[in-house]
């Protein structure tokens, strides 16, 4: 850590990202997150050396298209300030579709909300799922699906990084590994419950809502 | 809004929902005039354009008016509105374009004239004003293409040209008061200077293609188009606001215009001529204009725009008010257009304080004859003096611009430029050791040279492409240096661009031609297709012998003649003259 960060405050801060905000990519965001901070006049700490950044990080990337119910950045500032006030400055300077919820000082030492996350949840909804039996297919010894990178193809087992799931009407509600460490996309569970009830659906006909970033 | 399954199916959807910080929100039903301000390029290339923010600032200040943004849509989106019947939407309330009072293109680029076609079609309208009924939209346009508006005569009601920032307005007057027909209406806009209607204007021609005749045929409109212009730059209007994208665009900064027009009169150069006279605004306007649009976007970046910012006459006290003002708040300063000399290098140094990458440097032409033949006013010493101050600065990667196939380039005017290129590496090698931290980098870049109405070079045939690849091979095997680079770009859109600059109306058949073949953002490499414009060529019957690879005489009637850009046509003889005279008469 810096030392920059040492003599700041930190902050956690929840926002929503829904209807046309849900087609800001993560590099966009994070640049439209910069701006709106520096709108809002907040007392932002920036990085030291050649090319200073302002000291903000968010949680876990979005993927462009899906919706977010809690998602997380952080920043640090160079003043100690009131939560609500952070909450207050900000909301203005959101675009539609985004909002922030809630604000929380944190201790500025220990891992940042990046370096915590290490499951999210996500409400998965289909246009018909009619033919799933989720119990008899979270049953199964493994649920392997084809990834595909620049390397090749490779076959996962996605089970493990299962935590929790529920079926409610067409959608599933999944808790799924997440973060630095082990990562399951919910793309991937879609595709493995399309293939298990064989039913294909064009990608653009899925909804993914991150519900929540457990830390 | 477009339905959310189609914005799933394409690449950057952020292009086609609006929403950014600052958009203007108004009630459609109260304003008595609705223009739709259409970009005939994509999202990210449009929005990074300053002449947008201007315009949406000053035409949106006006209460009887809303003004919404069009930008073409990219090929992905393109294929799903045919394949869906989905009308071309403005951003700000998804109406379509068919539904507005005016739709205003701006022309910043010819490679953008058939997208226009696009966007007219995929609205639903008919491409030529002569087919479009009463009560569809009024297509203008204006720009610095607009300066030869005549390739797109045909497509349009009226162009206006210049600069609209005092006298577009008279144009809404008009409007909101107007009770009749479109026609009634052109009549009565037709007075404002700057405002052309084509349709009020016959053309007729001789047996060899050239025109004839370009008259006036309505008594409402002048014998000539006087271009508009801002007499004052510090009380023209500016934005207050900065409208910020939600994505990524080509610049993402403030952009501080400082001057218009330019001091030099490069003969290549066609923005030296139409942006006349120099008109420079005050350092208190501009810090005050600056503060507005950080304060309003949340930017971290002033670039100082202008044709040549380092002939900002008061440069230095700007940067410095600028930095005082601005610095403790993280925000830098960068300029776009650099020309190096020794008054300027304190200048860098406050500039770029933190990155230094690369410099960019224009000599325009290799050899002394072509810097002289173009009046580029800057000698071999200076240039490398330039990159020895570079070099000392702390920069090691600079870029070099030229022109080839200018009027009386010789073969060692080619290979001249390759010299200096390598001359310029010796500099870097001539400075002391501790001074050199990595080996340079030099790039050089030949673009291929498209004479443009309203420069003295207006007359001059273009080279065609074969002898345009000659060229390039004659550079490329100049350059020895290992550390010196190769850029080139390709002739053929050269060709074309060169084609629509100088057009006549019936250039408007070939976009059309080419436009039904599939051309589409032909500014791009990855859709531009010579077949198709060859194709358009043979379909229209015109020919690139006669717009491109022909003399032109003094006693022709050019396409653009009706319309007074400020400058004479008497001063463009006697600057290529004065030309030809360097040339020993080689042109």
């Amino acid at each position: 850590m810096s030392d920059s960060k040492l003599n700041c405050h930190r902050y956690r801060v929840f926002f929503t990202k829904y209807d046309r905000a849900r087609f800001i990519g993560h590099l966009d965001l994070q640049d439209l997150l910069a701006r709106a901070i520096k709108r809002a006049k907040l007392p932002i700490a920036y990085s030291q050396g050649f090319n200073p950044h302002q000291l903000m990080s968010i949680a876990l990337p979005l993927s462009l298209g899906m919706t977010g119910k809690a998602e997380i950045f952080e920043i640090y500032l160079t003043q100690q300030t009131e939560p609500r006030q952070i909450m207050d400055s900000l909301n203005p300077q959101m675009p539609a579709g985004m909002a922030i919820i809630s604000v929380q000082q944190v201790a500025n030492t220990g891992k940042s909300a990046a370096g915590l996350v290490h499951k999210a949840t996500y409400r998965i909804t289909f246009p018909n799922l009619g033919k799933l039996n989720l119990a008899q297919m979270m049953g199964e010894q493994e649920m392997l699906v084809t990834t595909k990178s620049k390397k090749g193809t490779k076959i996962k087992d996605i089970l493990p990084e299962i935590f929790h799931i529920k079926q409610d009407g067409d959608a599933i509600v999944a808790t799924l590994a997440a973060g630095s460490d082990k990562n399951l996309k919910p793309q991937l569970l879609a595709e493995y419950i399309q293939s298990y009830i064989k039913t294909s659906f064009a990608p653009h006909q899925i909804s993914y809502e991150r519900t929540e970033l457990i830390l | 809004m477009y339905r959310d399954d189609v914005l799933l199916r394409v690449e950057k959807p952020g292009r086609y929902v609006g929403n950014e910080i600052n958009m203007v929100v108004k009630n459609p039903e109260t304003v008595a005039t609705r223009f739709a301000f259409a970009f005939p390029d994509v999202y990210e290339v449009g929005m990074s354009h300053n002449g947008l923010q201007i315009l949406y600032s000053l035409f949106n200040g006006r209460e009887d008016v809303y003004c919404e943004r069009v930008f073409a849509p990219w090929s992905d989106m393109e294929a799903i509105m045919r394949e869906e019947s989905l009308p071309l939407k403005t951003l700000e309330t998804f109406t379509p374009l068919a539904e507005f009072d005016f739709i205003g293109f701006t022309l910043q680029y010819e490679m953008s004239y058939t997208n226009i076609l696009n966007m007219l079609d995929l609205a639903g309208l008919p491409l030529r004003a002569a087919d479009r009924p009463e009560n569809h939209p009024i297509i203008c346009g204006g720009g610095p293409c607009a300066v030869n508006p005549e390739p797109l005569a045909d497509f349009f009601d009226f162009f206006f040209i210049g600069e609209a920032e005092e006298a577009f307005l008279q144009v809404f007057d008009l409007y909101a008061a107007h009770k009749g027909t479109k026609r009634q209406f052109l009549e009565k806009i037709a007075g404002i200077r700057g405002v052309y209607v084509p349709a009020f204007y016959g053309v007729a021609y001789n047996a060899d293609g050239t025109i004839a005749n370009f008259a006036a045929n309505n008594p409402n409109t002048p014998a000539r188009v006087k271009k508009a212009v801002v007499r004052d730059m510090d009380t023209a209007h500016y934005p207050q606001k900065a409208l910020v994208p939600l994505i990524e665009t080509v610049h993402n900064r403030v952009a501080l215009e400082v001057f218009r027009g330019c001091i030099r009169g490069c003969r290549f150069c066609q923005a030296g001529f139409i942006y006349r006279p120099h008109r420079v605004k005050q350092v208190d306007t501009l810090v005050a204009q600056a503060q507005n649009l950080l304060t309003s976007s949340g930017h971290e970046e002033i670039s100082l725009l202008s044709l040549a910012t380092n002939d900002y006459p008061y440069l230095n006290e700007l940067v410095d008010k600028l930095n005082d003002c601005f610095a403790s708040q993280h925000i830098s300063i960068s300029l776009p257009s650099l020309r190096i000399d020794a008054a300027n290098q304190t200048v860098l140094e406050k500039v770029q304080k933190v990155r230094k990458s690369s410099l960019t440097f224009a000599p325009e032409g290799g050899s002394q004859k072509m810097r002289d033949i173009i009046r580029k006013g800057i000698s071999q010493q200076d240039i490398l003096e330039g990159a020895r101050l570079a070099f000392e600065g702390g920069w090691d990667r600079l870029k070099l611009y030229f022109i080839i196939g200018l009027p009386g380039e010789e073969d060692e005017d080619l290979t001249a430029i390759g010299k200096l290129a390598n001359d310029i590496v010796e500099i870097y090698y001539s400075l002391p050791k501790e001074k050199r931290k990595r080996p340079p980098g030099i790039t050089v870049s030949a673009s291929c040279f498209v004479p443009k109405p309203f420069t003295p070079f207006q007359w001059y045939p273009q080279k065609p492409v074969s002898e345009f690849a000659a060229k390039q091979r004659l550079v490329k095997a100049g350059i020895n240096s290992k550390r010196a680079g190769y850029k080139y770009h390709d002739a053929d859109v050269s060709v074309l661009e060169a084609t629509l600059a100088r057009g006549d109306r019936r250039v408007g058949g070939l976009i059309e031609a080419a436009w039904k073949n599939g051309a589409r953002f032909d500014g791009w490499s990855e859709f531009f297709s010579w077949d198709k414009w060859q194709k358009a060529f043979e379909d229209t019957g015109l020919s690139m012998d006669f717009y491109n690879f022909r003399q032109r005489g003094y006693d022709e009637v050019l396409p653009w003649d009706f319309i007074d850009v400020g400058v004479t046509k008497d001063y463009l003889i006697k600057e290529n003259e004065a030309a030809k005279a360097v040339a020993g008469g080689g042109v």
